[in-house]
């Protein structure tokens, strides 16, 4: 698999893959395997040589678990998502950039596209073609470097990369549309900033005690109306409540999806794949790289597929035996695969689970529906509450160590991480660490060494 | 020249924390509160006794918030947090409730680090980002509701709409009075000046607010008799400062004094912590509806997101106002690291003065004394320049 210090595919594998299924688009698109495979072989590899480039820092690298084929077309989906963005634009379908965690099926039932700041990162982290790492790594640098110019040092990555992907002009977007809530503020000031220049819509996710208090389901509930009539007259398609509970239902398989193969993994002895695999699934059912029906249809071959590997008690490429099993409550804890390769395994992630946790109702309102689904989800709790859903993870994920996360600039994790780590210590007895995360590949080191010591530690432990 | 009357308020806050002591011997109860949208006039009528807490400007408070939140939020809350970690402010020791809003996302989550590592049980009021939506106006009523029922079962009175008409006149002359000695500070020869106006708001965050109705109009009286009516016509050469951007509570003057010492006359501002509370609130009728809607139609704090035109935005019209109506020549612009809400907006608020060919110079800072220096020199360099435009403007 590895040619000229790049990550390949093995051409003894091109039959067996090509024979798995094709991916089915939401407007009747099918790529077929033998399609993904071209271009994962052909095409990307020149378009986008970070992606397979090994280095001790490469944190875009795909996995190397070549043999892991649902992890192959997760890839893909990725990768090809800038593509797809920019046709799917001309064709008249809206872009909409909204922010990571929430649910997206107001979005997608007004025939729009959603996608998050972080999905664009990971899919055009260099405006031109035949970027490698170091390229990339310079590029988000200038992203950051400007971004802090124009606003402040103090901005998130996220926003960081908002502004990047609207000034820079990386993919289309024809509305800003993002929660504003509570584990955010951020988003909200970029959506400001870009008032009088942008089409936008305000969503306020109201906060505290919403069951309690059917006035902030209203509330709710009459902005996602707001937002999918936004929508619809972008994309020309009427919409109806039964498109939107249809939605519902698409999304909630995706979620219900991604629930199960989470327990499947979490259950097995021999862990089924790597950090990095495991890691797509939580995304894949949550941002769907702009396409739920295509994710569905990856997300069902993962879940036979990580059914088969525990069945047959197959490794994840690239793990140690019996690694130390990390939990991240927070933004990422920094390179999955050097995760693994010293010894750990990240087994799960609160941010991850917020929007796959939710099972909106699949009758009556829809938009009282998503509205009682967005106000459950655990990021937007009050921090006790939020706290409770990690223990309820580590326990589940049989975590090792828990290593909570401060992302740079962000006043929301940087306050309740001390509540988090205090919180899962105490009632799990699990060991916990806080760190400061900051975006791109140059904070790595630091980010690493921090977590290979916490590593080091939980080894003693644990043996 | 001294004033006697703020003599006065300076005896009057040395004894209130005895006052409160005995009022609630006598069972009276304390509501301390966070926030900008907390309306007093509910708390007043109920009978009990509000209190606005927090304070600023120190650092060993600030460290010891630190250990509950981290140093990237910011001071203000961190010391916020710190002040109910040490447990030795007065006013936060003789609190019976703790009520937050959630205008400022960060001060709501400190509230919920001290419900966590300190045992209270905070009363949170929700506030829309919406504001300005029907939505949000109406969602902000049933919040008001829900809070004034809390508030109900806590002080065991019911709201009476006589004694909310009787609260509302008392918060109305104290506006009043508020907006008129800023006129007087910003007066030529003025007998008072902005920072002991500015003190003179913060007395109003702890004293009884009969008394201070009192004794601010006794103030507004001896400066009538010593000054006559406010005007503002001669510039006499000042550097005419307006202040604007994150809070500056009490006890936080690094700013002040700087601005001060390097020569610069300060002739207002729209903090959260001066003058702005005071302007814009017209409640139209004594019922918790009356007063949702003009809290949330009054100007808004900048955690408030406004995402319309940047013509319509109430906040930096009410700055450009102010600042022409104080005939202010330069803005400084205050803002704490990690207060994002002013932080973010600095740029575009520079933008906005410029057109008005109003200067605006940002301070970034904290309460840590390490870059005292660094904004002297800043200031300072500010202060020259409006003096120098002030010659020049003299001699031509």
């Amino acid at each position: 698999m590895s040619n000229n210090g790049s990550l390949s595919y093995p051409e003894e594998l091109k039959q067996q893959f090509i024979e798995t299924n094709d991916l089915n688009y939401r407007d009747g698109t099918i790529v077929t395997a033998a399609d993904i495979w071209k271009y994962m072989t052909e095409e990307a590899p020149k378009k986008f040589p970070y992606a397979f480039e090994f280095g001790r820092n490469n944190n875009y690298l795909l996995s190397e678990d070549v043999e892991y084929f649902s992890g192959i077309k997760a890839g893909y989906l990725t990768l090809s998502l800038k593509d797809f963005l920019i046709n799917a634009h001309k064709k008249g379908t809206p872009l909409v950039h909204v922010i990571g965690g929430q649910i997206m099926d107001a979005y997608y039932a007004a025939g729009g596209i959603a996608f998050r700041t972080a999905l664009v990162g990971q899919a055009v982290r260099s405006p031109h073609d035949g970027a490698n790492l170091r390229k990339v790594a310079l590029y988000a640098q200038e992203l950051e470097e400007k971004g802090k110019r124009a606003y402040s040092y103090e901005l998130c990555g996220p926003a960081l990369r908002m502004r990047g992907t609207i000034d820079e002009g990386l993919v289309p977007i024809d509305l800003l549309a993002p929660f504003n809530c509570i584990r955010c503020s951020d988003m909200a000031r970029m959506v400001e900033s870009y008032r009088d220049k942008f089409p936008n819509i305000s969503l306020d996710c109201p906060i505290v005690d919403y069951e309690n208090k059917e006035w902030a389901v209203d509330y709710l509930s009459s902005q996602l109306h707001t937002l999918t009539k936004k929508v619809s007259d972008l994309s020309g398609k009427k919409i109806t409540d039964n498109d939107v509970l249809k939605e519902i239902k698409l999304e909630n398989k995706a979620r219900k999806l991604a629930r199960d193969i989470y327990d499947i993994w979490w259950s097995a002895k021999v862990p089924p794949t790597n950090s990095v695999d495991i890691g797509e699934v939580s995304q894949l059912a949550t941002d769907f790289r702009g396409d739920p029906l295509a994710a569905i249809g990856v997300l069902e071959e993962t879940k036979e597929e990580i059914k088969e590997r525990v069945k047959h008690s197959i490794k994840g490429k690239g793990l140690v035996d019996d690694p130390i099993r990390l939990y991240v409550s927070g933004m990422g804890a920094g390179n999955r695969r050097r995760i693994d390769r010293m010894g750990g395994l990240l087994v799960g992630a609160d941010q991850g689970w917020n929007a796959i946790s939710v099972n909106v109702k699949e009758s009556g309102d829809p938009y009282e529906n998503l509205a009682n689904g967005m106000l459950s989800l655990p990021l937007e709790q009050p921090i006790e509450r939020r706290a409770e859903l990690a223990v309820e993870q580590v326990k589940k994920s049989k975590a090792d160590g828990v290593v909570v996360t401060i992302a740079w600039g962000c006043n929301y994790s940087s306050a309740v991480v001390r509540i988090l780590a205090d919180t899962i210590k105490e009632r799990t007895g699990v060991p916990t660490v806080i760190f400061e995360t900051t975006p791109g590949v140059e904070g790595a080191e630091q980010i690493e060494n921090r977590t290979e010591s916490f590593i080091e530690m939980l080894k003693l432990r644990v043996n | 020249m001294v004033l006697d009357t703020l003599k006065k308020i300076e005896e009057a806050i040395q004894e209130r924390p005895k006052e409160l002591e005995e009022a609630k011997k006598r069972g009276e109860k304390v509501v301390g509160w966070l926030g900008y949208n907390i309306p007093e006039e509910i708390i007043h009528a109920l009978g009990l006794i509000p209190v606005r807490l927090g304070t600023g400007g120190d650092d060993r408070l600030v460290e010891v918030g630190a250990r509950y939140i981290s140093t990237k939020n910011c001071v203000f809350t961190r010391e916020t947090v710190g002040l109910f970690a040490e447990n030795k402010d007065p006013y936060i020791q003789k609190s019976d409730l703790v009520a937050v809003d959630t205008t400022c996302i960060q001060m709501y989550i400190a509230v919920e680090v001290i419900k966590y590592y300190f045992k209270i049980n905070p009363l949170v009021l929700g506030v829309p980002r919406n504001f300005y939506l029907p939505d949000g106006q109406e969602y902000f009523n049933k919040e008001l509701e829900f809070f004034t029922h809390k508030l109900e079962d806590f002080s065991g009175n019911k709201l009476d709409t006589n004694r909310l008409a009787g609260s509302i006149k008392l918060y109305n002359g104290i506006r009043k009075a508020i907006k008129e000695l800023y006129k007087y500070q910003a007066a030529d020869k003025s007998p008072i000046k902005w920072r002991e106006v500015f003190d003179v708001v913060h007395s109003g965050f702890y004293l009884d607010r009969e008394k201070y109705l009192s004794l601010l109009k006794e103030l507004l009286k001896e400066l009538k008799e010593k000054h006559g009516l406010p005007v503002i016509g001669s510039l006499n050469g000042d550097a005419r400062i307006f202040l604007s951007g994150s809070i500056i509570p009490p006890k936080d003057t690094k700013l002040i004094n700087i601005i001060e010492e390097v020569g610069g006359r300060i002739v207002g501002d729209d903090l959260w912590s001066g003058l702005t509370p005071s302007l814009n609130v017209n409640i139209k009728d004594p019922s918790i509806k009356g007063i949702a809607d003009a809290y949330v139609n009054r100007i808004p704090h900048a955690s408030q997101p406004y995402i319309l035109n940047v013509n319509t935005d109430r906040r930096l019209n009410n700055l450009k106002q102010l600042v022409h109506e104080s005939k202010g020549q330069g803005v400084i612009y205050h803002t704490l690291r990690f207060c994002d809400p002013y932080t973010f907006n600095a740029n575009e608020t520079g933008a906005v003065l410029k057109k008005d060919s109003i200067p605006l110079l940002e301070i970034h800072t904290e309460y840590s004394g390490s870059d005292f220096e660094a904004i002297r020199t800043r200031v300072g360099a500010f202060v020259e320049l409006i003096k120098n435009k002030n010659i020049l403007e003299v001699e031509t």
